[in-house]
């Protein structure tokens, strides 16, 4: 039996997963200030990086979806936001168990983590949109113009630890972490990144499935 | 750092990764095991 690409792409993911955040775990160094808790970085900002990339192939098959009008941009659609969401939820799972013990709090209305909230509940929105309608063409469309209005939020949940004075740390670079450290994100960045190319890859097929059994003509009874 | 103090920060640790395998973990074999039947027709529009 042949697998599908995005099985290679999976199981390459899992494995570097498994070895990234054992890597992270065990042999990474602790955090100068916040000690053993630094290891969370290691899951949590991946979580918050590829979130916010499988958004913008989200906004980006909505475009197409609004200028082609083909079905394959609205299974990109579908696929993206409901496995984005799914990385928006981590995110701020992650989020609230690394504030706990070091801001001392599980959550606060900072700016960061109140427009990532928005980010996860724009895009559960439009979920809830394509549940909700049942003609394939007007959901196509309307959750595509929901999902580019919803991209709006991303730029904006990008920069707000700059443009405003936020409780949370601004963006990770080489340049605030030690090489040790940035090595460790970056394997698991990348682990995280082929895991959620296999998630979409895999929700697509399903959506076109979906999309294929919706369009077809009703069977009918034999003469 | 007293004894004490690390072991909690590791519980907090500990729960990240559970979390994080758990839910990528969950969602990965909802793919494997079944797709989503389509919904029948006649839902609200």
């Amino acid at each position: 039996m042949k697998l599908a690409w995005e099985h290679y792409i999976g199981l390459a993911g899992l494995v570097l997963m498994a070895a990234g955040n054992a890597i992270g775990l065990f042999w990474a160094p602790p955090e100068m200030m916040m000690g053993d808790v630094g290891r969370i970085l290691y899951v949590h900002v991946p979580a918050a990086w590829i979130c916010m990339v499988i958004y913008l192939v989200a906004f980006a098959g909505a475009v197409a979806s609004l200028a082609t009008a083909r079905p394959g941009a609205d299974a990109l659609v579908e696929s993206s936001v409901e496995v984005g969401v799914l990385l928006n939820v981590l995110l701020l799972v992650l989020g609230s168990i690394f504030a706990k013990p070091t801001w001392g709090v599980w959550w606060d209305w900072d700016p960061r983590l109140t427009a990532s909230a928005i980010m996860c509940l724009t895009f559960v929105g439009v979920m809830v949109l394509r549940a909700m309608v049942d003609d394939v063409e007007r959901r196509a469309s309307w959750s595509a113009v929901t999902t580019v209005l919803a991209f709006v939020n991303i730029p904006v949940t990008y920069m707000s630890v700059r443009w405003w004075r936020s409780l949370h740390q601004v963006q990770s670079s080489s340049s605030t972490m030690s090489a040790e450290m940035w090595n460790v994100l970056w394997l698991n960045t990348v682990a995280l990144l082929l895991v959620s190319i296999w998630f979409v890859a895999r929700r697509y097929r399903i959506a076109r499935d979906r999309a294929d059994q919706l369009r077809a003509p009703p069977l009918e009874v034999a003469p | 750092m007293t004894d004490g103090v690390i072991e909690g920060q590791w519980a907090y640790v500990w729960a990240a990764y559970v979390v994080t395998w758990g839910l990528l973990g969950g969602y990965g074999l909802r793919l494997i095991m079944g797709a989503p039947k389509p919904r029948p027709p006649g839902g609200s529009s």
